[in-house]
């Protein structure tokens, strides 16, 4: 086994797991699944290749790539604010358009409502900016051996470290935290949730913020690793549902496990079937949980 | 007097192309409107329909399998029979789980069936597709006007008789046991092991009109590639669904045809504001442009055109 | 009597408006009192419960509690208002360990106030104390009922809604249950309490409220109901002849 495949697989699923979490946790919050999900992760990205150009016409030495990174502070900076703006961007569509749907009962139709809401996003990407393939930096990084047969640029050097203290600290949110217990409870029983006391379209509101973020975070790194297209979202968005729904709706490390096994699984199939079959991998292995544990790894028994 | 020719071929190819659609819509209300399943994947039933009928009614060509050269008929009937298929497997699969499952899984199918009729050049013509896909009623074809009319003709009678037989079955005991399937949980419950059996065939036969509806369309155009069943397609049958009113058939073919236009008209005017090469993002406006549409009615005219009164939920509770 | 604590007056709800299921049904509770709603299946009890803590809709009447109108509260804000509510089922994060649904309902106190009241809690139900992180969807019914009830009385309640608690419990953890219940009205909580279990509900309740088809039919002294059997027989379910 190449262990380069290893270490493609290993960046392949980081990226993915950002999204993944983000997916799981709306997903067990508010009961339905948000086919526009992969925008987030598109406009996140547009968000923060233009906020990094326009601060960088602003702050020059913002440019400069950050030690061996390719990127610069105005590249962090605009990731920063790009993830608030995509948490806003999620709170406003939940506003505008699923939570009416919401409140009358037609939780299926909102599921109908996002998949429209996300062909009409990604069309709003490429009228505005054309499909262009944009890049976060132009610089050219080598791949530095790390033992093994495994290299890695200093730039999925740092993908691997961001996403780890994402991953983290989402989890860390979760337990230990009055707001994560809350979007637990809510997430196990809403209407008990209310009983107790817990203000639910607050959760709602939050969990969409931090999904809508998480989403941005992972569309910022896939530019970096890959680039920026309109459709890079889209494309994601079922290896993001199965790596959710393999590791088991509402546990993080079950998504971000799920999304190692897929992003393991895609580097292995690039390698030995090449790259058009990628897409393939992540349906196989929506089939296969659902045939044979649809629970998922760390989730409920029905 | 020629102008009035043109404009009436024109009329005619876009009416065809509508009802055409509308036979897809007719098998989406059937698995929505009327049993309550959730199909994200129509394009790849479509899809199915098209490549089937393609492959077994078109001559052998070099470098790819199929080619052959059936009665369009023959391959009219095998189309819906794979579509069904397909459709059976993925239903078998998920209707003991979740409902947004279904919708999960038939949209990871149209992600792999768009995979597979990519990259699989021997089976599928790859992105190059299919093309010499043999025309109804060919020999009329030096004759434009009259070949449209027949083949609307053709198209005409075809969605007759679907509307004719779904409208009775609907009608009947068993579309009865399919409303109350959709509306009561409960119901469900008590039937048991019957009510998947129920859903199922539903999700079935739906799937063999929405496979009827892709050979329809490969052999009238004569052409298919895998760009023309991207989700966009999926995307365009749910708004004829919505706009015309879910859980009646005459609501899904006239929301065929009034979204068929407001698409066509919408494509002039987008297509008017961007030069001639940026016609990519024109594309993309007007997906915008009814992407909004069809969100706003939802949320504010929910039962579209002729469609049911939208009940209220008897949990109340989220 | 004192002054009620909680007021119904002519209460009309049910999930759809033109299918009212409690029908102009008033009762009241004063502090400290311990009032049972008693009624044969279907009479609406769990209805009445759920419609004042807000789960339900209201169509008329009104809901007061230490004077405050508190009928259009929104469920999530009925805690802060005073109202505790313990639903008869799912009426704990079973997924969450006992120690975190006991924090949930503790999210209203002051931060240095949460881990005193939550040790009180622990001392009023020692059972618990001893399973602070297990999942709740652990423990046994008993338990479950105590951690519900335990949840509720963090959010420090004027008044305390119970739907069929004893339901699916043996006698003999009822009877610690309702010893429990008598403890917490004894600090100056109102408690009203929904039961099927009707021999237990006489044993603890101050007063009794009778409720046939969504109607109030009786109201007093639960030794009435005990020692007149025709009473007790019609108004319980037995009959649905003309009463005495």
């Amino acid at each position: 086994m190449n262990a380069q495949v290893l270490a493609d697989g290993l960046i392949s699923g980081a990226i993915i797991a950002l999204g993944a979490v983000g997916v799981t946790l709306t997903y067990s919050i508010l009961r339905f699944a948000n086919f526009a999900h992969g925008e987030f992760v598109s406009w996140g990205a547009y968000a923060c290749v233009c906020l990094a150009g326009a601060l960088g016409v602003w702050w020059t030495p913002g440019m400069d790539g950050i030690g061996p990174l390719s990127i610069g502070w105005n590249v962090v900076f605009a990731g920063l604010i790009a993830m608030l703006l995509t948490g806003l961007l999620a709170i406003g569509l939940d506003l505008l358009l699923f939570r009416p749907l919401r409140k009358r009962g037609a939780a299926l139709t909102a599921v109908i409502a996002s998949f429209g809401a996300s062909l009409a996003l990604r069309g709003l990407i490429e009228v505005l900016f054309s499909s262009e393939p944009r890049y976060l930096s132009q610089d050219l990084q080598l791949a530095i051996p790390l033992g093994a047969g495994i290299k890695l640029t200093p730039d999925q050097i740092a993908l691997l470290g961001v996403t780890g203290v994402l991953l983290v600290a989402v989890q860390l949110l979760l337990t230990r935290t009055g707001i994560g217990r809350a979007m637990r409870a809510v997430g196990e029983n809403p209407a008990l949730a209310r009983v107790a006391g817990i203000d639910v379209e607050r959760v709602f509101r939050l969990t969409w913020f931090i999904g809508g973020a998480l989403a941005c975070a992972c569309g910022i790194l896939l530019g970096l690793i890959v680039q920026i297209r309109p459709a890079m979202g889209s494309e994601l968005l079922l290896p993001l549902f199965a790596a959710a729904i393999l590791g088991g709706i509402g546990s993080v490390p079950g998504a971000a496990l799920g999304a190692l096994i897929i992003g393991l699984a895609e580097a292995a199939t690039v390698q030995w079937l090449g790259a058009e079959w990628r897409s393939a991998v992540a349906f196989l292995v929506l089939i296969g949980v659902l045939l044979l544990r649809p629970m998922g790894l760390f989730g409920r028994p029905a | 007097m020629p102008d009035l020719i043109g404009l009436l071929g024109y009329a005619s190819g876009f009416l065809t192309l509508a009802l055409i659609s509308g036979v897809a819509c007719l098998g989406l209300n059937l698995q929505w409107g009327q049993t309550g399943l959730f199909n994200v994947g129509v394009a790849a039933f479509m899809a199915i329909g098209a490549y089937t009928a393609a492959l077994l009614t078109t001559a052998p060509t070099d470098g790819r399998l199929g080619g052959y050269g059936l009665p369009i008929v023959v391959g009219w009937l095998v189309a819906m029979l794979a579509a069904a298929l397909a459709s059976a497997l993925v239903a078998v699969a998920t209707l003991r789980l979740r409902k947004d499952y279904l919708a999960i899984t038939s949209f990871g199918v149209a992600v792999a069936v768009l995979t597979v009729i990519r990259n699989a050049d021997r089976f599928t013509g790859g992105s190059f597709g299919i093309s010499f896909i043999p025309r109804p009623f060919a020999a009329l074809a030096d004759r434009p006007l009259a070949f449209g009319l027949t083949n609307l003709a053709l198209v005409a009678m075809i969605v007759l008789l679907v509307y004719w037989a779904l409208e009775r079955l609907v009608r009947g005991p068993w579309g009865r046991v399919l409303r109350a399937l959709r509306e009561d949980e409960r119901a469900a419950a008590a039937l048991g092991k019957n009510a998947t059996r129920y859903r199922l065939q539903a999700f079935t036969l739906g799937g063999a009109l929405m496979g009827l509806s892709g050979a329809l369309e490969a052999h009238l155009i004569g052409f298919i590639a895998p760009d023309n069943f991207e989700a966009v397609l999926t995307f365009q049958i749910w708004a004829m669904l919505i706009v015309g009113g879910s859980g009646n058939n005459l609501g899904a073919l006239l929301g065929a045809l009034v979204v068929s236009a407001i698409w066509s008209i919408s494509g002039l005017v987008t297509g008017a504001l961007f030069p001639p090469e940026e016609q990519a993002r024109a594309a993309a406006l007007r997906l915008v442009v009814i992407g909004v549409l069809l969100a706003a009615s939802l949320v504010l005219r929910p039962r579209g055109l002729l469609g049911e009164q939208t009940r209220i939920s008897r949990h109340l509770a989220p | 009597m004192s002054d009620a604590l909680l007021r119904v007056e002519e209460l009309w709800a049910g999930y759809a408006p033109s299918a009212p299921i409690v029908n102009g049904v008033s009762l009241q509770a004063a502090r400290g009192e311990i009032v049972a709603v008693l009624g044969p299946n279907g009479a609406g009890k769990s209805t009445l419960v759920k419609a004042m803590a807000g789960l339900v809709p209201v169509s008329a009447g009104r809901v007061q509690l230490a004077g405050k109108n508190i009928t259009a509260v929104p469920a999530h804000a009925m805690l802060a208002s005073g109202l505790g509510f313990v639903p008869q089922t799912e009426n704990v994060f079973a997924t969450l360990s006992v120690h975190d649904n006991l924090l949930i309902g503790a999210q209203a106190l002051a931060r240095a106030q949460r881990a005193p009241q939550i040790a009180k809690i622990y001392a009023l139900f020692a059972d618990l104390a001893r399973q602070g992180l297990l999942p709740a969807g652990r423990l046994s019914g008993g338990q479950r009922q105590m951690l519900a009830v335990g949840r509720a009385l963090l959010g420090e309640p004027q008044v305390l809604l119970l739907d069929e608690p004893s339901a699916g419990l043996s006698p003999k953890v009822v009877a610690e249950l309702f010893a429990h219940l008598r403890v917490i009205s004894a600090s100056g909580v109102a408690i009203v309490l929904v039961e099927q279990n009707v021999r237990a509900a006489l044993g603890v309740a101050d007063r009794i409220e009778v409720l046939v088809e969504g109607r109030n039919r009786y109201s007093g002294a639960p030794s009435a109901l005990a020692e007149d059997p025709t009473l007790a027989a019609f108004f319980l379910g037995a009959t649905r002849a003309a009463p005495p």
